[in-house]
């Protein structure tokens, strides 16, 4: 795997150039090599990257004949994790119930958060290019997440409430949908080679896909061992 | 020799495949940058890195030219360019069609369509004719 910051470019033009490479779902052994080759004239010229190269994003721009990742539905590429996410979001306070033998209420905020997050995931997968300008993706995420986080704090009425036994199942089967669904149809954590380093192409380790596919399961496992150490709530 | 000219991009554009792979016959195992200085000192000018490198990624996508990275002494590495037999082939048919054009062009731009060298300056009578024309036939 090849760091940016670890070539002998300016860390500024490398992460400016890499994440413009990536927002044009240029493969990760391209970047490797387009990263090394900027290294590489740089070294010999003796000229800066933006001597040479000009602005990272123009140049990202004109290589055109890079190759690419295939063109994928951004719902269906999104879908395990959003499935993931929905039976994360149920699984806990689901668990909680059946615990101390209540029900389970769904507040509007946790449907809205859901929601703000669904249509951002898809929004920033249809319109990379705002991850170019990190200052427009700071405010953008800085502005949705404190109001999603205002709207779930304020906004505890319950819009639905389910019997517990039942969710805890749904989520759990939603979550282990969403690992074996990432494990097949995921790509994998498309990682930036290096063209210099021995094995430099070599597609993401089994070990990688696994955690990867298994993350939000995981947490979800992690977060309810945590809640077992919480008191039963005050009749 | 190197040189400090600054040809236009639109003709650039026409000819520098052609002249990389050109550089590629004469040195079979070259890089970005002494890629660039042949070029220089063909008198094509200064060619930055970021015209180069599409260009070579462009020709390498299309089977003209193959490369390799060799680890550099003390240094970052090298990718090593060599042409291709269909680099090759694709070199002598372009060569021959650029040969052509740039005759036909040459030729009109010198004596127009009617083929009667059209004075180039103002001469005053007696002066000698401009030099583009002195090797046309009478």
């Amino acid at each position: 795997m090849l760091n940016p910051n670890s070539t002998t470019l300016p860390a500024d033009w490398a992460g400016a150039f890499v994440l413009a490479l990536r927002t044009r779902d240029v493969t990760g052994p391209a970047i490797g090599d387009a990263l090394r080759h900027a290294e590489s004239f740089c070294a010999d010229s003796g000229q800066s990257p933006q001597e040479a190269f000009g602005d990272p994003g123009t140049y990202a721009d004109s290589l055109t004949d890079l190759p690419t990742h295939p063109k994928r539905n951004p719902l269906a590429q999104l879908a395990p994790t959003l499935l993931g996410l929905a039976g994360m979001l149920l699984f806990l306070p689901a668990f909680t119930g059946a615990r101390f033998g209540t029900a389970v209420e769904v507040p509007i905020g946790m449907v809205l958060v859901f929601a703000v997050a669904t249509l951002l995931a898809i929004g920033l997968s249809v319109r990379p290019s705002v991850l170019r300008r990190r200052w427009m993706l700071a405010v953008l995420l800085t502005v949705v997440f404190g109001l999603s986080m205002a709207v779930s704090a304020l906004a505890m009425t319950p819009v639905v409430t389910l019997p517990a036994h039942p969710s805890v199942a749904l989520a759990a089967v939603a979550l282990i949908v969403s690992g074996i669904w990432s494990m097949r149809s995921g790509p994998g954590l498309d990682v930036i080679t290096d063209p210099l380093a021995p094995g430099a192409g070599t597609p993401t380790p089994g070990w990688l896909r696994l955690g990867l596919a298994w993350m939000m399961p995981a947490a979800t496992v992690l977060l309810t061992l945590v809640s077992l150490t919480f008191p039963a709530p005050a009749p | 020799m190197t040189t400090t000219t600054t040809w236009p991009g639109d003709w650039l554009r026409g000819v520098l495949e052609m002249a990389v792979l050109r550089v590629l016959v004469d040195e079979p195992q070259s890089y970005g940058y002494a890629m660039s200085l042949a070029l220089d000192a063909a008198g094509l000018g200064t060619i930055k890195g970021g015209t180069l490198y599409p260009l070579l990624a462009r020709l390498e996508e299309s089977g003209q030219v193959r490369s390799r990275w060799e680890v550099g002494d003390g240094g970052p590495g090298r990718k090593y360019y060599e042409i291709t037999p269909a680099g090759r082939a694709q070199l002598a048919e372009r060569t021959a069609a650029w040969c052509t054009f740039a005759d036909a062009t040459a030729s009109f731009l010198r004596n127009g369509r009617t083929g009667i060298p059209a004075p180039l300056t103002t001469r005053t009578e007696g002066a000698p004719a401009p030099a583009l024309t002195s090797s046309d036939p009478a």
